[in-house]
This record gives C-alpha cells, sequence and structure tokens, in this order.
C-alpha cells in the first residue's frame, strides 16, 4: 500500500514537472516569436512598416487639420492674436539677431599657444568656426564672438593675424558666448575627440566655462539686402492647408 | 492513475500562468528536460503494466537523463557542436519503443484474451 502511494506520488511530481515545461516552454517560444525582431521574417517588417506608416499617414493628417483650426481660431479670437504676432516678432527678432539677449549658457575662451608661433599654434578662423558649429549643434540659441554676434549671414575668416567677425577686426583671445543648456553646450565641446581634445595638443588654450547669466549683443551691422525678395506666398485666409 | 494525470494539467496550469517567459538562449534546455521527462512518463507507464515499476529508478533515471541531456547540449554550446541531437536520438529511439511494448502490453492483456 505504501509503496503504491510513493509510485503515485513519484509520477505524479514528474508528471507535474513535465506539465510544467511543456506549457512554459510553449509559451516562452510563443513569445519569443513575437517579441524578438530577429526571428520577424522580411515580410512581416514589411508589413509592420506599412502599418506604421499608414498610422503616420492619418496622424499627418490630423495634424493638418488641427494646424488649420488653430490658425481659423487664430483669426477668430481678435484678442490674442495680438500676443501670437508679437510671439513671432520676438522669434523673428531672436533668430535674426536683432535684439540682444540673456540666459544660461558656456563661455569659451580661446587663447594662442604661448610658446611657439608655429602655424597649428595659433588659433584660425576654422578653429572658430568649428567651436561655433559645435555649439549650434549642441542647441545653442545665440553666439557672440568677442562682442560681436553671430547672425544669418556673419562670416569669419582670417586676415594677418586678426580674425574679421560682421567686418570688425577681433584679436586673440577670442572669447564665445553661447547660451543654451549650458550642461548640452559644454559637453559638446568637451567630449572625447571633439573641438577642445583636437585644439589642446598643439597647445592652445581652451577654457569652457558654464554660466548662469550670459548676456550676447545685438547684431549692430546693418542689413543689406540688394538681391534677395521675399516669395510671395498665400498665407492670409483659412488655406493654410 | 488519475492523480497523474490531475499533475500533469495542474502543471500546465502552472506553467501558463506563471509571469515568466524563458528566454530564446535557454529554451533548447527547457526542452531537453520536457523530452527527459516525457521519456520517464512512458517508462513509468511501461514498467508499471510489465511489472517491474521501482521509483527509484524513475527518479534516478528522470534526473539522471535531464542532466546528462542539459550537460551535453551546453558542452556542445561550447563546442560549436549540436549535441542536443544525442539526447533527441536517445530519447525518440527509447520513446517509441517503449510505446510500442505498451502497445504490446495493451493488446495482449485486453484484445487477445483467448
Amino acid at each position: 500500500m505504501n509503496k503504491k502511494i510513493m509510485r503515485q506520488v513519484g509520477v505524479s511530481l514528474i508528471c507535474l514537472l513535465l506539465g510544467f515545461s511543456v506549457s512554459l516552454q510553449l509559451k516562452s517560444v510563443r513569445f519569443n516569436k513575437v517579441h524578438s525582431s530577429d526571428n520577424l521574417r522580411a515580410a512581416e517588417l514589411q508589413t509592420q512598416l506599412n502599418a506604421e506608416r499608414e498610422k503616420n499617414e492619418s496622424l499627418t493628417r490630423d495634424l493638418e487639420t488641427a494646424k488649420a483650426q488653430l490658425s481659423e481660431l487664430r483669426q477668430d479670437s481678435d484678442g490674442s492674436i495680438l500676443s501670437v504676432i508679437n510671439k513671432q516678432l520676438d522669434d523673428a527678432q531672436k533668430l535674426a539677431g536683432l535684439v540682444a539677449l540673456k540666459g544660461p549658457g558656456v563661455s569659451v575662451m580661446l587663447q594662442d599657444a604661448k610658446k611657439g608661433t608655429t602655424d597649428s599654434q595659433i588659433i584660425h578662423d576654422s578653429d572658430i568656426r568649428t567651436v561655433i558649429n559645435e555649439l549650434l549643434a549642441s542647441g545653442a540659441e545665440a553666439i557672440s564672438i568677442n562682442g560681436e554676434r553671430i547672425v544669418s549671414t556673419s562670416s569669419i575668416r582670417c586676415v594677418g593675424p586678426t580674425v574679421i567677425v560682421n567686418n570688425t577686426r577681433l584679436g586673440a583671445p577670442f572669447i564665445i558666448n553661447a547660451i543654451g543648456d549650458s550642461k548640452t553646450l559644454e559637453a559638446g565641446l568637451i567630449v572625447k575627440g571633439g573641438v577642445v581634445d583636437t585644439l589642446t595638443p598643439w597647445g592652445i588654450n581652451v577654457t569652457v566655462t558654464k554660466t548662469d547669466k550670459l548676456e550676447i549683443p545685438a547684431y549692430n551691422g546693418a542689413s543689406n539686402f540688394k538681391y534677395s525678395e521675399i516669395v510671395e506666398t498665400k498665407q492670409n485666409g483659412g488655406d493654410a492647408r | 492513475m488519475s492523480i497523474p494525470v490531475l499533475a500533469l494539467l495542474l502543471g500546465a496550469i502552472l506553467g501558463f500562468a506563471v509571469n515568466f517567459h524563458v528566454p530564446p538562449a535557454y529554451t533548447i534546455y527547457l526542452a531537453m528536460i520536457i523530452l527527459s521527462a516525457l521519456d520517464s512518463v512512458i517508462g513509468a507507464i511501461l514498467s508499471n503494466l510489465s511489472g517491474k515499476f521501482k521509483l527509484s529508478i524513475l527518479i534516478t533515471g528522470f534526473t539522471g537523463n535531464a542532466v546528462m541531456a542539459v550537460v551535453l547540449v551546453f558542452i556542445g554550446n561550447i563546442l560549436g557542436l549540436d549535441f542536443g541531437i544525442a539526447p533527441i536520438i536517445v530519447f525518440g529511439v527509447r520513446m517509441f519503443n517503449n510505446v510500442a511494448a505498451i502497445r504490446r502490453i495493451i493488446i495482449k492483456k485486453y484484445f487477445e484474451k483467448e
């Protein structure tokens, strides 16, 4: 009798384990098939892609209708239209560099190597351009070099020992101020293999300082657009679509 | 004989209910355990029918086979050789043999009562 019970228990234990592992295995295999993209055939991926594209299209349509609604609302509400226009004006001025700006950011000082005046030990226009490009890539909203605001038409070039920015001669040391997220800007510059890493071995002194309060002056040059004209687009009316 | 069947069902329900998925790299090991468990259960049915059942043999046989199969697959993974084939063939052949023996015994017992 005791032996029979033991027998039942033993077989039952193995049966329990068998059932458990079979169902767990079934579930796992099915789960892994669905959830690992390696196992998905290209065709399945294609259908997924198509589905996502359709979703994207419908979302774009939604966005367009929302935009149309927004423009209608802007026209309807007489009170807020002014603030919208003011906001746009502010943005345009910031973008064009026509107003002085303040905010957090970084200050980068570039100084020629102390000893030695070989070609690669002095700062070139290209070094400054690299720094500015890196700052813009890291999300800088406004940049100035020794007080000269960088705008869309600014050029930076070497003339003899000086660098000309916005037709103003600047000499070393160059102090580049940039408004933006100071951490991101700093990280963009001092990243391994980045601009600081490239310049320091030549003896060029690069100092990056994070600040909470930076002030960047407005562009003080004249704007002379002789050749370009604004292309007229139909923007009035409700046909924003 | 109905208790093992109930245990099988209970195990299946538990397996589906448990909130855990075996990672793809390890499903082969679980498959080995399934194979050796299936082999042991069929072997148990056969030995039960032929009256040669021994609990110790069942338990040690199952554990030993499962461990052996898993270790073989593991070594095969390291060596880059598909050692999993060996247990699959051994268990497969034995299961077929055992099922054939069970079939003979059942036919003898219930259909050839002359």
